[in-house]
């Protein structure tokens, strides 16, 4: 009886009351969802094809590997001269009923910033284009030793593309007159979808 | 005052009551609105190459080859009369792919003193093709048809004729552009021709 006493005499703000017993309610809670019942959930998962997904374009490079959610494309660069592979790969938008928004996003990149290799290009474009013409792009161009990226950002607006609607990426490469034959760069560039 | 007191601390923990809810319920359920997202990778290797169609010095007028083959500046001279340079610059095919070529003019300047100006690609056994046409200071045609380049060792020729009013210089900045057929791949070199 005491004891209870003492206790009851402990003075203690109102907010940190009002903590205790959020936390003792969010217990309570919790143990008391556990005790009435429980619901089962069986999720079936099934390998699907993306809604939007790559597809193989007239001008993908040779040696490219282009799978629904991943590609690959083995592109070259020219010394002093442009390159474009105007259809390099397809996003196309399988879904018969809605649009989808995508955008593209800069992951990676190599070489990295400020090592010398990086000076072997001048540019990497990444240009979509629709039936209608240019939409929107990510690019990569070079200043000195190091990428400057075109949104700043490193990734697009999102843009919508209609249901069952083909779009694609349109490949720029440029090197500079200096340029070392076998330098290689590598760069991922997520599509995201919503 | 005493009442005051009290409605100011009930309100306070009312605040404190939702603000709690919300990220509660934020926490809960970051993806209330319910999309689903999910991410495509794409990932483009580039190789630093040395192109198979490289250009050659010609024969006629002066022609500068900047390095890697791949750009030339071109030197001529458009007098009061006509004069034909048959052979100003050189393609050539070191690959054992088949490529189609054409010209196409993007920039130039003082090109209102050309009367007459005709840049073409030329073959014994293709013929002529007229590529970029300037009559009487202005363009009639910009950009070429394509003209086969074979496969190797092919050479084409780059010929052109020219006649001014006056002695002052005109510059034409030019694409010679190499295209994979059946595709729309394509390399672009920038050629400068300029006409004293």
């Amino acid at each position: 009886m005491r004891k209870l006493k003492i206790i009851k005499d402990i003075r203690l703000k109102k907010s940190t009351k009002f903590l205790i017993l959020l936390l003792t309610s969010i217990l309570v809670g919790t143990a008391n969802a556990a005790i009435f019942y429980s619901l089962t959930m069986q999720p079936q998962v099934t390998v699907s094809t993306p809604v939007i997904k790559f597809d193989s374009a007239p001008d993908e490079p040779s040696g490219s590997t282009v799978n629904d959610a991943w590609c690959c494309l083995t592109a070259s660069s020219y010394p002093n001269a442009t390159l474009t592979y105007e259809k390099a790969v397809y996003l196309n938008n399988t879904d018969g009923v809605n649009s989808h928004s995508f955008r593209l996003r800069y992951v990676s990149i190599t070489p990295t910033n400020t090592t010398a290799d990086v000076a072997n290009w001048d540019s990497i474009k990444f240009l979509v284009y629709n039936s209608s013409g240019y939409v929107f792009s990510l690019d990569f161009i070079v200043s000195g030793n190091n990428w400057t990226l075109s949104p700043s950002s490193g990734q697009t607006s999102y843009y919508s593309i209609p249901a069952s609607t083909v779009w694609w990426i349109r490949l720029e490469t440029l090197s500079p007159a200096t340029a070392t034959e076998g330098k290689v760069c590598n760069i991922q560039i997520a599509v995201d979808v919503q | 005052m005493q009442k005051n007191s009290t409605y100011a601390q009930k309100l306070r923990q009312s605040i404190w009551l939702v603000a709690t809810l919300f990220v509660l319920l934020g926490f809960l359920f970051p993806n209330v609105g319910g999309n689903t997202y999910f991410a495509l990778l794409m990932e483009p290797r580039t190789t630093v190459s040395s192109p198979s169609v490289v250009l050659q010095a010609g024969t006629a007028g002066n022609s500068t080859i900047y390095m890697n083959g791949t750009s030339a500046r071109i030197s001529a001279v458009a007098n009061l009369t006509p004069a034909y340079y048959d052979y100003v610059l050189k393609v050539v095919n070191n690959a054992s792919d088949p490529w189609k070529i054409r010209l196409k003019a993007y920039s130039q300047s003082n090109i209102g003193r050309l009367s007459n100006c005709t840049i073409c690609f030329q073959n014994a056994s293709d013929g002529t093709s007229g590529q970029v046409y300037i009559v009487n200071g202005n363009y009639t045609q910009q950009t070429g048809p394509w003209y086969d380049l074979p496969a190797s060792l092919a050479e084409r020729y780059i010929a052109v004729t020219l006649q001014a009013n006056n002695s002052e210089v005109s510059y034409i900045n030019v694409y010679l552009e190499i295209l994979i057929p059946d595709k729309t791949t394509y390399a672009q070199y920038v050629l400068t021709f300029e006409f004293t």
